[in-house]
C-alpha cells in the first residue's frame, strides 16, 4: 500500500492511513474488468443483475462492482465493470466516505476519447491498458512487455493507436496525481465508496456526542422559554401602561360595537316586512270594478286570490306589469261562466312592498303618531 | 458499592427519560402554547387601543352617531314589559281600541307562542267582520303605529251579495328584552 501526496512524492502506508485518505487507487491486482452489453439501461438494474449472477462475469466473488456506462444504444447499454477483490473491499470499508477508483479507470479520464494505449514499467512489472474512444478501458499486467500481443487481443483499433509511455513508480506516480485534480465530479460519481458502519464507536466521542446534544437540547428549551417569557411581560408591561389612557375609549368603542349588533338585530324584522296597506291598495286599483274576489291569502311575500273577472288573462297582464309584483301566475285552470261570461280565476303571484308603488293615507286616519 | 449492569443503567436511563417528558417537557410546552396565544392576545389589544388613541375625536363622533341610530330603532320596540304575555296584552288592547274606533266587529282573538331570543315577537290571531273601507282603515293604523306590529297572515273571505268580508289576521308586537342604551 503506498501514500502519494499532492506533489507526487509516494511513500510506504500505513494501515491506519487508510482511514484518511480521500481517493483510493486500486491497482490492478485488486480487482477485475471487463466489458459488457447490458439489454437494460438502468445502473441499478444492471448492478443488480451482476451481483445476482457473479459466476458469470467475474472469477471470484465480491460485494463491490463499480460500473461505468460506456454507450447507450436501443439495444440496450455498454458497461465497463470493476470487480474489486474481497481483501481490498476489507480495507475499503473501513473508510467512511471516499473515492475508490481502479487504475485502469483512472487512466480512461486522461485519454479524453482518444484511442491511446497506456505502457506502464514498473520495475519490471508491466502494465498495459487501452482505452477506446468511448472510455471503454481493457488492460493486462505482465512481466514482460507484450505490448504488440496486447495489440492483437484487443483489436484492430489497438493496432496502430499512440502509446503513451511512462517508467518508473515516481513518474507515474505523478501521472496519477494530475489526473486526479483534473478529475470532475459527474466523472467519477460511480467510484464514490460510503461505508456507514465504518465509523467505530468511541465510548469517549460517543460521551461527548451525547453531552453536546444534551447541552444543545437544554440551550433550545431556555430560549424557547426566556424568549416568550420576556415579550409576553414586555407586552404586559405596555398593554397596561396604555390602558390607562384608553380605558374610556375602549369602553365606547364596545359600546359601539354593541349597538350597531343590535341595530342589526332590530333593523333585519323592520327591513324585511312588507307593507299589506299598500298591498291592499294597489290590489285595489288594478282589479277591475267588476271582478269579485272570494278569497284573498296573504302569507309573509306571497299572495293567492280566487275570484272571477271579465278577462282574467288582463288581470294577470295587469298584475305583471305592476312595480313590485313578481312570479304573476294562474295557480288553477281558468274556468268561463256561460251564465255570466266571468272568468273564474285562481292568481298567485309575489310581492315586495318597498317596490309597491306608494298609498293614500284612508280618510280618518291619524297616521304615524308621536 | 456495587456496580450496575448496563442493562439495569438502560432501564433506569429509559424511566428518568419517560419521567423528564411526562413532568418538565409537556408542562414547558403547554406553557410555551398559552404564552404564545396569550402574547397575540396582548399584540391584539395593544393594536386597537392604540388606533383608539390616534383616532379619540373620530371614536367620539361615531359613538355618538351609533347611539343616536341606535335609539331611532330602539323607538320602534316595546321596552320595560314585565313578562312576554304583557306585550300580547298591550296588542289586544291596541286591537280592541282601534276596532272600537272604527266600529269593526271582533269576532274571537288567540295568543299565539311567543318567540325566544333578543328580539321577542309576540303575535295574536285576529278574526273580524269588516267592510273593506274599515279594513283598509285597521291595516293603515297598525302599519303605521309608534310602535312595529306586523301583519304575518291575512285571509279574507266574501261571501256572495255581502259588503261585509270575514278577515282572519296573525298580528305581531315587537319587543326587546334588554334595557335600551342611553346616550351620554
Amino acid at each position: 500500500m503506498l501514500r502519494i501526496h499532492r506533489d507526487g512524492s509516494v511513500e510506504k502506508a500505513s494501515p491506519e492511513d487508510i482511514h484518511n485518505a480521500r481517493v483510493v487507487i486500486v491497482g490492478k491486482k485488486h480487482y477485475f474488468e471487463t466489458i459488457k452489453q447490458f439489454p437494460f439501461h438502468k445502473l441499478k438494474e444492471i448492478k443488480s443483475a451482476v451481483l445476482l449472477d457473479q459466476e458469470a462475469y467475474t472469477p471470484f466473488p465480491t460485494t463491490r462492482c463499480y460500473i461505468r456506462k460506456l454507450q447507450q444504444t436501443g439495444e440496450g447499454v455498454r458497461v465497463n465493470l470493476w470487480f474489486i477483490s474481497p481483501e481490498a473491499v476489507n480495507m475499503l470499508e473501513k473508510q467512511f466516505l471516499s473515492l475508490a477508483i481502479p487504475e485502469t479507470a483512472l487512466l480512461s479520464f486522461h485519454s479524453r476519447q482518444i484511442t491511446q494505449i497506456y505502457e506502464i514499467d514498473l520495475a519490471g512489472k508491466y502494465l498495459l491498458s487501452w482505452v477506446g474512444k468511448i472510455g471503454d478501458v481493457q488492460s493486462l499486467t505482465s512481466d514482460n512487455n507484450e505490448l504488440d500481443g496486447f495489440r492483437r487481443a484487443i483489436g484492430k483499433d489497438a493496432m496502430s493507436c499512440p502509446v503513451v509511455r511512462i517508467a518508473g513508480l515516481g513518474d507515474y506516480a505523478v501521472f496519477l496525481s494530475g489526473i486526479i485534480q483534473e478529475l470532475s465530479f459527474k466523472w467519477v460519481v460511480s467510484f464514490v465508496n460510503f461505508n456507514l458502519y465504518s465509523v467505530a464507536l468511541d465510548p469517549r466521542q460517543l460521551k461527548r456526542g451525547l453531552l453536546g446534544m444534551a447541552g444543545s437540547f437544554l440551550l433550545y428549551m431556555l430560549l424557547s422559554v426566556a424568549i416568550p417569557y420576556s415579550v409576553e411581560k414586555k407586552l404586559e408591561k405596555e398593554d397596561l401602561a396604555v390602558s390607562a389612557s384608553s380605558i374610556e375609549l375602549v369602553e365606547k368603542q364596545n359600546q359601539m360595537d354593541m349597538a350597531m349588533k343590535k341595530q342589526k338585530i332590530l333593523t333585519d324584522p323592520i327591513g324585511a316586512y312588507n307593507s299589506k296597506y299598500i298591498l291592499m291598495t294597489v290590489l285595489r286599483e288594478v282589479l277591475p270594478a267588476e271582478a269579485r274576489v272570494s278569497l284573498l291569502t296573504i302569507s309573509d311575500n306571497r299572495v293567492e286570490i280566487r275570484g272571477t273577472t271579465p278577462s282574467a288573462t288582463n288581470l294577470l297582464t295587469a298584475l305583471s306589469d305592476t312595480k313590485g309584483i313578481q312570479n304573476a301566475q294562474f295557480a288553477a285552470p281558468v274556468r268561463k261562466d256561460n251564465k255570466t261570461s266571468q272568468d273564474t280565476f285562481v292568481l298567485s303571484f309575489g310581492f315586495t312592498g318597498k317596490n309597491l308603488p306608494q298609498s293614500p293615507v284612508p280618510d280618518g286616519s291619524q297616521g304615524i303618531k308621536d | 458499592m456495587t456496580q450496575l449492569s448496563l442493562k439495569y443503567k438502560i432501564a433506569v436511563g429509559c424511566f428518568v427519560l419517560l419521567l423528564m417528558i411526562q413532568y418538565g417537557l409537556v408542562p414547558i410546552y403547554e406553557w410555551k402554547t398559552s404564552a404564545l396565544e396569550h402574547i397575540q392576545k396582548l399584540n391584539r389589544s395593544l393594536s386597537r387601543k392604540k388606533d383608539l388613541l390616534n383616532h379619540v375625536d373620530d371614536i367620539q363622533d361615531r359613538w355618538q352617531k351609533a347611539m343616536k341610530q341606535l335609539q331611532e330603532t330602539e323607538r320602534y320596540y316595546q321596552s320595560g314589559f314585565a313578562d312576554t304575555q304583557a306585550l300580547q296584552l298591550g296588542l289586544q288592547k291596541k286591537i280592541e281600541k282601534i276596532c272600537a274606533e272604527t266600529k269593526v266587529n271582533v269576532l274571537n282573538m288567540d295568543w299565539l307562542p311567543v318567540s325566544e331570543g333578543d328580539v321577542i315577537q309576540a303575535p295574536v290571531k285576529l278574526r273580524i267582520e269588516a267592510i273593506p273601507h274599515l279594513l283598509f282603515k285597521i291595516l293603515y293604523e297598525l302599519e303605521n303605529d309608534v310602535f312595529f306590529y306586523s301583519i304575518d297572515i291575512m285571509r279574507i273571505t266574501a261571501r256572495p251579495n255581502s259588503e261585509t268580508l270575514t278577515v282572519e289576521l296573525d298580528i305581531s308586537a315587537y319587543g326587546v328584552k334588554n334595557k335600551p342604551v342611553n346616550s351620554q
